[in-house]
């Protein structure tokens, strides 16, 4: 089993496990060691297509990749700007 | 036909004739970027009397195409030296446009460096008035004031920075409800209308929608590029750009560690969230009254990203609260206080300065010891003294340039002597081949990497790896290039770089306005046409591959998280110009 750490942005506050008032706050989930971030969606019940990007650790990583202990994970939706 | 209105300021006449047909095809940034090499001296000094100011509508605006209220406004400018084009989204460019202007050209200077004027445009006609009355006063009462004074007329003026002539002046246009809120900010073009006597322009609204010359090719692109924007995730309605306005991309770029923190010393900021779009978003709906999300800077916008942030009283106390500012004034000064940062940005707007040139300038003002980082009250205070003209003012009204060479600071964040913006060049690669190889001096807009870099719309780039990115650098510039001249607002780029028949849309409307058969392909070579001109002109003025490079201080720290210099080598710079 492995600890990581989630955080959650944008639209996706609404999945936070204690619901979209904590939605800024981070919470930490207990994986199977060969967990990947897809498999987090489901999860937190994140249909796939919502996410957009993922950062684990302050570096882009794709829905395959499998979590580490210790990882700190952001989710985010579509997002842009200027 | 479409119309120039010329004002001459040196002997106060107005002319209005045919506008040249050299121009026809030509609108926003393409229009004064030509006009300006065309007419004016590289070599000439920006606030003197060979200088002139073009403001231009886009190819668009003025019609039904969405999202298409951009002006462009273009001038040598005072903060760089080089050609400068500023764009803003406002309803004053519709109806400039609406009233059949091409442009116009602000030329000369008056005699009496003391007396202020206002231009008032009506349909067939334009006359100076005098403006002394208006001397000194901020952008929000001016409007107010010009407001009631000519109603149903558009509002675009100075604030005393402008007429102070610091290059750090922007120019303000009314946003649909009459706030002194949409900038063409950067470069200093404030000082250029401050050193003609300008102090504002009135423009009747009214007049006629835009006919397109190809009516079914305009309406059949139009179709596709509201549909593309109706789609995509990020510009659709209760999508991020309209639910958490830009400044949703706080979080997004502190996780990436490309916030730029404290001065440029990090790329993570601790109290990110406090002034990121989520709370924003959350704060206007708390306090409500006259708060809100989803806000439209003209009148056809379909992302509608901007804002009105509510004191918490609900009362209004600034719009609006972007990304930018909300870094620039932010995590840039490590503020973490969104009231702070909203009471900055109102005095921004009310001195009229550009809130990204401001922001850094006080950055580098904290690394001198005028305040300490984190310390909000403090940067309020120094940011007053720039409306005061207090000497101390007039260092910071002049920029993070001026300001560091002012006080013996090095780490001065700056291209071509202009600010960067929000993005960190040593975490995003890219993003720093634009801010170091536009003719326009640092900014995110000339060509917006970010995209892919970062956001994953149009690919999925490793914004750390410095290889291989001076033809993205270069093919976005050339696309910005031609969308700033379109009249579209830039985040229609968002939808059409990833929907094909977003971007057939985009320059069917264009093909349908002017009765061109332009391709997309022909929209690149077109933009690329336009950034030869302007790197022309910057040649003319005196500069080189040389000052195409990053600040030098880039190159040896390192950033924190991920630890990185700026490492695209000089010599790949100089190739973005290969063409």
């Amino acid at each position: 089993m492995v600890k990581v750490e989630i955080l959650l942005f944008a639209t996706l506050r609404r999945y936070h496990p204690r619901g979209e008032g904590e939605g800024s706050q981070a919470f930490t989930l207990q994986l199977e060691s060969n967990t990947n971030l897809s498999q987090i969606y489901a999860v937190l019940g994140i249909p796939g297509e919502e996410v957009k990007m993922n950062f684990v650790n302050n570096r882009h990583q794709s829905p395959d990749y499998q979590v580490q202990a210790g990882d700190k994970i952001a989710l985010f939706p579509p997002i842009a700007g200027g | 036909m479409a119309k120039f209105l010329r004002v001459n300021m040196t002997d106060l006449t107005v002319d209005v004739s045919t506008a040249p047909a050299k121009y026809s095809k030509l609108g926003g940034r393409g229009l004064t970027s030509n006009l300006i090499s065309a007419e004016v001296s590289p070599e000439c000094h920006p606030l003197g009397p060979n200088n002139k100011l073009v403001f231009a509508p886009g190819i668009v605006t003025g019609t039904a195409a969405p999202s298409s209220g951009r002006i462009s406004v273009g001038a040598k400018s005072p903060l760089t030296g080089g050609i400068k084009e500023s764009n803003s989204g406002t309803p004053f460019s519709q109806s400039l446009a609406r009233l059949g202007y091409k442009a116009i050209v602000i030329e000369g200077q008056p005699e009496n460096k003391e007396d202020l004027y206002l231009l008032k445009v009506t349909e067939d006609d334009a006359e100076l008035v005098c403006a002394n009355e208006l001397q000194g006063k901020g952008a929000y009462e001016t409007v107010t004031n010009l407001n009631e004074q000519y109603e149903r007329y558009d509002v675009c003026c100075i604030g005393p920075a402008g007429e102070r002539k610091m290059t750090m002046a922007g120019i303000c246009f009314n946003d649909p409800e009459y706030r002194a809120s949409r900038y063409s900010g950067r470069g200093g073009l404030g000082a250029v209308m401050g050193s003609k006597g300008l102090k504002a322009i009135v423009v009747e609204k009214g007049g006629c929608p835009i006919t397109p010359i190809n009516e079914d090719v305009f309406k059949e692109g139009q179709r596709k590029l509201v549909e593309g924007l109706r789609s995509h995730g990020v510009t659709q309605p209760g999508g991020t750009l309209n639910t958490f306005g830009t400044a949703a991309l706080i979080n997004v770029l502190n996780q990436a560690g490309g916030l730029p923190t404290r001065n440029f010393r990090e790329g993570v900021f601790e109290g990110a969230e406090k002034i990121s779009g989520e709370y924003m978003a959350e704060v206007i709906k708390e306090r409500g009254g006259a708060g809100m999300t989803g806000h439209a800077c003209h009148p056809g916008c379909v992302i509608r990203c901007s804002n009105v942030y509510p004191r918490p009283d609900g009362s209004d106390h600034v719009s609006c609260i972007e990304y930018e500012s909300a870094w620039s004034l932010g995590a840039n000064l490590g503020v973490d206080n969104l009231d702070h940062v909203a009471e900055m940005i109102r005095i921004c707007n009310d001195v009229g300065i550009d809130t990204i040139e401001a922001g850094v300038t006080l950055g580098v003002a904290m690394e001198a010891g005028l305040a300490e980082f984190g310390d909000g009250e403090a940067a309020i205070e120094l940011l007053r003294e720039i409306g005061k003209g207090s000497p101390l003012g007039h260092i910071l009204g002049n920029g993070a340039g001026f300001t560091g060479r002012a006080f013996g600071v090095v780490r001065v964040p700056v291209v071509k002597n202009q600010a960067m913006p929000a993005y960190e060049p040593r975490a995003v690669k890219g993003i720093g081949i634009t801010y170091i190889t536009t003719p326009m001096g640092a900014d995110h807009t000339a060509g917006y990497t970010i995209a892919p870099e970062i956001l994953g719309v149009g690919g999925q780039l490793d914004p750390l790896d410095p290889r291989d990115k001076v033809e993205l650098s270069r093919a976005f510039q050339a696309v910005t290039a031609f969308v700033d001249s379109s009249g579209y607002c830039l985040f229609i780029t968002f939808a059409t770089t990833d929907i094909p028949s977003a971007t057939e849309g985009m320059v069917e409307t264009v093909n349908g306005v002017l009765g061109t058969e332009y391709t997309p392909d022909d929209v690149v070579q077109q933009g690329l046409e336009i950034l030869r001109l302007e790197r022309t002109f910057n040649e003319g003025a005196g500069f080189t591959n040389k000052d195409d490079r990053p600040p030098e201080f880039m190159r040896y720290e390192k950033l924190p998280p991920h630890n990185h210099v700026y490492d695209v080598p000089d010599e790949e710079l100089d190739e973005v110009w290969d063409f």
